[in-house]
């Protein structure tokens, strides 16, 4: 460096020391009264806010300074209550308790794609800083009635039994509720896999889960290239309750960016029973009165209140959206405890998966008299609409025939149909996990259920048929897979040449 | 009975003796104690007596400042600091607290209930720090 250039600098550095004003600091401060189980009492911050932010003055273990951020959500008269996140063990009885005016934020932005981080924005993966540039609030107001519109597109998440029966549109909020072990985050993760070249952003939110099974995913996700439109949000069991009362919230504020942006979002929360259980406890420790099943009174609000950011925006808003799926598990399949009946109340749907069928090796094991999707349908493609009208009627008299059938062998010809039709549907409604399917491969399967082409196939084969059927239909069918993916139509002209396409198979299939 | 808790105790006792002369207090006191006893809250009567000196503090306007320095001021300069701060928080008297800090380098902290004022070197420095960093 040269006398010059340095010369320069130190022109630069005492200008800018000329420049300091000193001034005296004048904070609004409380002092921490108690600290246990990640709540603090602080009194003074006479002038907090519900909800603001608050920066606690702790030291580690060789004396350096340490910030931790906390959340005032208790305001008594002469005391604060506050959830601390972080390294709650080196706050102290005395730890100065600063008030911040500014509600809890995260970073949000195209930074967070593909990574792996806690609640508060920051990276677990190992991949360096997030330099993302804008904040969101945590907690925000939803859209109003008039910055919507209701649901009028499809988000496929590549499950023949959900895609037909149980649509899900983009902007809606659908349940996907079981016991334990009966593959909820399978259909989860199914479908973020199946968001590839969708342009649709995904946020995985993990909520109190083993960090074994989150790591499981992320390999999963990545495996199936599924980390390049994919965020996950993680807060562990090993987490404090406040990281997991925050984890969904934070989730929905990186996913409103994209929202804002004009583009589409889907999130999952898995699981909003921990995350009640969670909040249950944090409610308890502030001396919240308990309510039914000890949850407190604004369970419900807790959890309206998130879902009811997930939205499809109007065009003069950008269009965009967000998808929720939370996902709730049920004990012993009881889905009238207090959680599942609040939830179940608050979207527009559920998906419901019985441990039975599982076991049956019918899976996704989902019970199509529970489940419901109440705005999905209007979202469907034509195509889809076309053959999935017929396969839920099949199904539903299957459904009543079957019990009935059970008692006697005695069946006219009308009947014995029906009931093969049905066995044959219920069979193509199986599906492997990790193998979504596009929308006009799922057509054509349901199509040729329909139109009566597997009555020839015996109920044990359906399976090996779908997937040699598959694996012909991409080797011939191409020109009409992009026809009905880009129209979203099964017209007449269309119909025909897969019906042809369809013969010219079965002919050939032993 | 439901039992009282510590704070609710001191400020029944402070409302029990306000205004009373001191003769007469001696046999609230009396009676408060002989309370405690069959209630079993003898014990707690530290909790309660420090309960009842913030109340105090609070209903007289009396405020507990911090003062900390990094030498030992001197009497007057704290007089001159007491009054001024009694005027600016509206506050009837100041207790002061001293405090020596070597690692202010200079100036003085006040810690008041819910304010804190920071005048010292220290905290200077680290401003002029991040201002010459970014």
């Amino acid at each position: 460096m040269s006398d010059q250039q340095s010369d320069v600098i130190i022109e630069e550095l005492r200008r800018k020391i000329l420049q300091f004003q000193p001034e005296v600091k004048v904070e609004k401060v409380g002092y921490v009264t108690k600290i246990s189980d990640g709540i603090a009492l602080i009194s003074g911050l006479t002038d907090v806010m519900s909800s603001e932010m608050i920066d606690f003055e702790a030291f580690d273990e060789e004396n350096k300074s340490i910030a931790i951020s906390g959340v005032a959500l208790n305001l008594e008269s002469d005391q604060v209550g506050a959830i601390v996140f972080g390294r709650g063990e080196l706050i102290k009885a005395g730890t100065v308790a600063k008030s911040t005016g500014r509600i809890l934020q995260v970073p949000v932005g195209p930074e967070l794609i593909g990574r792996v981080v806690n609640p508060l924005g920051e990276p677990l993966d190992n991949q360096g800083p997030i330099k993302a540039k804008i904040f969101n609030n945590v907690e925000r107001v939803a859209p109003g009635v008039i910055e919507r519109q209701s649901v009028n597109q499809p988000l496929q998440t590549g499950l023949k039994a959900i895609d037909a029966m149980v649509p899900i549109g983009r902007g809606q909020r659908e349940l996907i509720i079981g016991d334990r072990q009966t593959g909820k985050t399978a259909i989860a993760v199914d479908t973020i896999i199946n968001q590839r070249g969708q342009n649709v952003q995904c946020f995985y939110v993990a909520i109190g889960q083993k960090e074994s099974k989150i790591a499981q995913l992320v390999a999963k996700l990545q495996e199936a290239g599924a980390m390049e439109y994919t965020t996950i949000i993680v807060s562990s069991a090993a987490e404090s309750a406040a990281m997991s009362y925050i984890a969904p919230y934070a989730g929905c504020a990186m996913a409103e960016y994209f929202l804002e942006q004009g583009q589409d979002a889907l999130i999952i929360y898995d699981d909003l029973s921990k995350h009640a259980v969670a909040y249950r406890e944090i409610s308890l420790l502030l001396r919240r009165p308990p309510g039914r099943e000890a949850y407190p009174g604004d369970v419900f609000y807790l959890h309206s209140r998130l879902l009811e950011r997930a939205c499809k925006l109007s065009a003069e808003k950008g269009g965009g959206s967000i998808t929720a799926l939370p996902i709730i598990e049920t004990q012993a399949g009881d889905i009238s405890a207090y959680i599942p009946t609040n939830v179940i109340s608050i979207t527009d749907g559920q998906i419901f998966l019985e441990p039975d069928l599982f076991y049956k090796g019918l899976r996704p094991a989902i019970n199509a008299g529970l489940s419901v999707s109440r705005v999905g349908s209007s979202a469907q493609t034509k195509a889809m609409k076309k053959v999935a009208g017929k396969l839920r009627l099949e199904l539903a008299q299957f459904r009543e025939l079957e019990a009935f059938a059970s008692f006697g062998s005695d069946l006219d010809e009308n009947t014995k149909q029906k009931l093969e039709l049905g066995r044959r549907l219920t069979e193509i409604l199986k599906q492997g996990q990790y193998q979504p399917l596009a929308m006009a491969d799922q057509v054509t399967i349901f199509y040729a259920a329909i139109s009566g082409r597997l009555a020839s196939v015996p109920v044990e084969k359906v399976g090996s048929w779908e997937r040699e059927w598959l694996s012909y239909w991409h080797d011939f069918g191409q020109e009409l897979a992009k026809k009905i993916t880009e129209t979203g139509l099964l017209d007449e002209i269309n119909e025909k040449e897969l019906g042809e396409l369809l013969d010219k198979f079965q002919a050939s299939w032993q | 009975m439901a039992k009282l808790i510590h704070k609710q105790l001191a400020q029944a006792l402070y409302r029990s003796v306000d205004g009373l002369a001191e003769s007469e207090c001696s046999a609230v006191l009396d009676k408060f104690a002989e309370y405690l006893t069959k209630t079993g809250q003898a014990s707690s009567w530290p909790v309660i007596a420090e309960c009842y000196q913030q109340y105090a503090n609070q209903q007289q306007k009396i405020v507990v400042a911090e003062i900390m320095s990094a030498r030992p001021l001197l009497a007057e300069r704290l007089e001159q600091l007491s009054t001024e701060l009694a005027q600016s928080i509206g506050a009837k008297k100041i207790i002061i607290e001293t405090k020596i800090d070597s690692e202010l380098l200079g100036g003085v902290i006040i810690r008041l209930p819910d304010r804190l004022l920071d005048a010292s070197y220290r905290r200077q420095l680290r401003d002029l720090q991040a201002k010459l960093l970014y």
